[in-house]
């Protein structure tokens, strides 16, 4: 989207319209700090860009209408964009709030031609949101990328596999993805300016300088990137949280000297949350192998233990057993000086192995298989009954304690 | 202190301590060798707190100390003295000089107090078993391959010492392989249960090796601690703590097929079929049926298969299974025999592998893979 937090703002204030808009921190008549989230277009004629400190953008522009971020504003007309990209294919990778990676490979024939597809997507933005967006249309991300920023606003660009060279060559360097400051500063001192520069060099000579990183922008320099589309069906871990919050230390000053009552609290929250990571994986169909305890200490410190696991686990003491040894192995040696603890959470992830352990399982000796045939009759029950009575109905008996607010997280 | 030490000899000493000198530690003098001169005995001992190495030796004291030198540095000095003796001598409170023979090569070496230094373990001894130092090696060489690397059940990452009477048993498994060698003791001794860890037990078959006495295992179950003392050696190790797993009820009693392979045509056939999977955890099956075993292997990556066939003596009923190869190949290295047998039952079923003759002593077990 063109100017994305300016736009929205503009469209629902019409006194806006036409005039430099700078959406981010209060310039407080130019002594604030802090830094500009957008601006309109309008605004950038001043010289003002996003990220700048806004002390500097109103010195640059005093007359400029200055509005802090409205989060849930951009959030709404965000959830109507992206309904918008759904109607085109089920295919969409969220980059951001306002940018996001479409596949048309499976339904550009609806549209007759990719181009019309594209354009017909910009034109029903429009319709729908009354907002400007700049579509680049490429055989890859990273080209697609790189052809949407590259006509701001209100762009069209159309990259072709036989244009790729011609499109890319002419360009800077700074304009491929993961090329940051650094790297385009060490890249210009071994005479390569421009994409066409890197693409011509040996990719052996760029792999020897930069690394891994070297490699992939020598490729995405000769517009090779077969990233494919991620959704957010492809979930990468499943975690809970839950935050110590101030009626809850409440309901521990009673035994704050007692740190043994403190560590039951947190083993019987530990416990809660991995039945809840355990139902939730299980709802999904998932295993995962690498079990994550994240602990926030008082003073904001955080520290994140994993174990990765021969076999993937989604079974309430699996994860448990695993999490409560992580927290020994923590109190043992990092936290010595037994330093309250504001937040825990558990984390399963590293799901992708499990597909290739189910086609090739090896046999364990111990686990002996009536054990593992009980386990999974019991957690069937258990999932039946949650099914049929709500979540709430059954849990582990060391979870039993109240006013859980715990934080859900998918990550993506 | 003052001391007239043979080169040969104090290199020798301290290549056999310095295995249990800490390289990373946070604390600096766990990277030192303690050294006690006294009554023409010189003490020499390097730990980590995991492990620990203690050994005695004759030698010219001239006069008296105690200190701790850097154990790497002080190794590095001896290793490059070409004369046959050398003096080491106390010049002030933290400082020692090195002196060849003839006095044209000296090294200045920074000690420190041995106040600092952990103290040198209780020798108490709650439980003993004596045994003979070769053996001792043997069966730590023929069970070091199934100790498990995972953390995750850290009990496993160590090799179980379990004795009763006169006969003692060694076992380790990872989960899915296990190996148990069983022996006699010299004599009746105390029954002992102990997982000791890899680390230690890899340290221990270098320390000992070239110890022909026999050596004495002491248990300090109070310390939670172990010792092997061999001659004027003591190799001290923490114990793993935890519940062994029942080993004994995953190794197959009775086997209904039992085949006999020529080892060296198994491990041939095998590694021809590690060649094609590229991982090599990757499974390779067996069939097994009239006098002919056959052996298959798909590659992970759809690139590629194979198969191969060797002679083998078996009538028995057909059946198919497939193995992590490495866990044949593994078990094979450790038998002499010119020929094995492999017991089994199902294809879900443990495999069990004996030599076909003498080698009574040891079991290999593998758990198959699905095919």
């Amino acid at each position: 989207m063109d100017a994305f937090f300016a736009s929205v703002e503009q469209k629902h204030n019409s006194a806006y319209a036409g005039k430099p808009v700078v959406v981010g921190a209060d310039p407080k008549a130019g002594r604030g700090r802090g830094v500009v989230s957008a601006c309109s277009y309008e605004a950038r004629k001043f010289g003002i860009s996003s990220a700048m400190p806004i002390s500097i953008a109103y010195r640059r522009c005093p007359q400029a209408v200055f509005l802090p971020v409205n989060m849930e504003l951009y959030s709404r007309e965000s959830r109507e964009i992206f309904s918008v990209f759904k109607d085109f294919t089920p295919e969409v990778e969220k980059l951001s709030i306002d940018e996001a990676f479409l596949d048309i490979t499976g339904s550009f024939h609806l549209f007759k031609t990719p181009e019309n597809t594209a354009r017909k997507l910009k034109e029903k933005i429009k319709f729908k949101t009354g907002l400007t967006s700049s579509v680049g249309l490429a055989p890859n991300k990273s080209i697609a990328k790189i052809a949407s920023d590259i006509r701001k606003p209100d762009g069209f660009v159309v990259v072709k596999e036989s244009q790729i060279r011609q499109f890319l060559n002419p360009l800077g360097v700074d304009k491929l993805w993961g090329a940051g400051k650094k790297t385009v500063e060490k890249l210009n001192s071994m005479g390569i300016y421009k994409i066409g520069d890197l693409a011509a060099r040996d990719h052996k000579e760029i792999a020897d300088s930069f690394g891994k990183n070297g490699e992939r922008l020598w490729k995405l320099s000769r517009g090779i990137d077969k990233r494919n589309i991620r959704t957010e069906n492809d979930v990468k871990s499943v975690s809970n949280e839950y935050t110590f919050f101030e009626n809850i230390s409440g309901h521990l000053s009673g035994n704050i000297s007692e740190d043994k009552a403190d560590k039951n609290l947190l083993k019987s929250v530990l416990l809660k949350l991995s039945d809840k990571v355990s139902r939730r994986l299980r709802t999904a169909d998932l295993k995962g192998r690498t079990v994550s305890l994240k602990i926030r200490l008082a003073g904001f410190e955080s520290f994140t233990r994993s174990r990765t696991l021969i076999e993937s686990v989604n079974y309430t003491e699996d994860i448990f057993n695993t999490v409560s040894d992580l927290y020994a192995i923590f109190n043992k040696k990092d936290n010595k000086e037994n330093k309250k603890v504001r937040l825990v959470g558990v984390k399963v992830s590293n799901f992708k192995e499990e597909k290739i352990a189910d086609r090739q399982p090896q046999f364990n000796l111990f686990e002996i298989k009536k054990d593992d045939k009980k386990k999974e009759k019991i957690y069937k029950a258990i999932d039946e009954i949650r099914k049929k009575h709500g979540a709430g109905i059954i849990y582990p008996a060391g979870a039993d304690f109240k006013n859980t607010k715990e934080r859900k997280r998918e990550d993506v | 202190m003052k001391l007239n030490l043979k080169t040969d000899e104090v290199l020798n000493v301290l290549s056999k301590v310095l295995p249990a000198a800490s390289t990373r530690s946070t604390l600096p003098s766990l990277s030192h060798f303690l050294f006690e001169a006294k009554d023409d005995k010189l003490k020499i001992y390097a730990t980590d707190l995991e492990i620990g190495i203690e050994t005695t030796i004759p030698v010219d004291v001239e006069k008296e100390g105690t200190t701790t030198i850097p154990a790497k540095r002080l190794y590095n000095i001896v290793s490059v003295i070409d004369s046959e003796t050398i003096t080491l001598k106390k010049v002030n409170e933290s400082t020692y000089k090195i002196t060849d023979n003839d006095g044209k090569t000296t090294f200045n070496i920074k000690c420190s107090n041995a106040d600092d230094f952990p103290k040198l373990p209780d020798l108490k001894s709650e439980k003993k078993a004596q045994i003979d130092s070769d053996l001792l090696m043997e069966s730590i060489n023929k069970v070091i391959v199934s100790v498990s690397k995972d953390e995750s059940r850290y009990v496993l990452c160590g090799v179980y010492f379990e004795s009763e009477g006169d006969s003692f048993n060694m076992v380790s498994t990872d989960g899915r392989k296990l190996s148990l060698y069983k022996n006699k003791l010299k004599e009746k001794g105390d029954n002992i249960k102990a997982v000791i860890p890899t680390n230690a037990v890899n340290i221990l078959s270098k320390t000992l090796k070239d110890e022909d006495n026999e050596v004495s295992i002491n248990l300090n179950i109070s310390e939670n601690q172990i010792d092997f003392r061999s001659g004027n050696t003591v190799v001290y190790s923490r114990l793993i703590e935890g519940d062994y797993p029942n080993y004994k009820q995953v190794i197959p009693e009775k086997t209904d097929k039992n085949i006999t392979i020529d080892t060296a045509d198994l491990l041939l056939a095998t590694k021809k079929m590690m060649a094609v999977s590229q991982e090599v955890s990757h499974p390779v099956t067996y069939t097994f049926k009239n006098n002919k075993l056959i052996l298959s292997s798909q590659s992970s990556d759809d690139i590629g298969s194979g198969s191969s066939s060797i002679d083998i003596e078996y009538k028995g009923k057909e059946i198919e299974i497939a193995f992590n190869p490495s866990f044949i190949t593994n078990t094979l290295k450790v038998i002499k025999s010119e020929k094995i047998i492999l017991g089994l039952t199902t294809s879900i079923n443990p495999g069990k592998i004996t030599a076909a003759s003498g080698e009574e002593n040891y079991i290999g077990v593998i758990m198959p893979m699905r095919p």
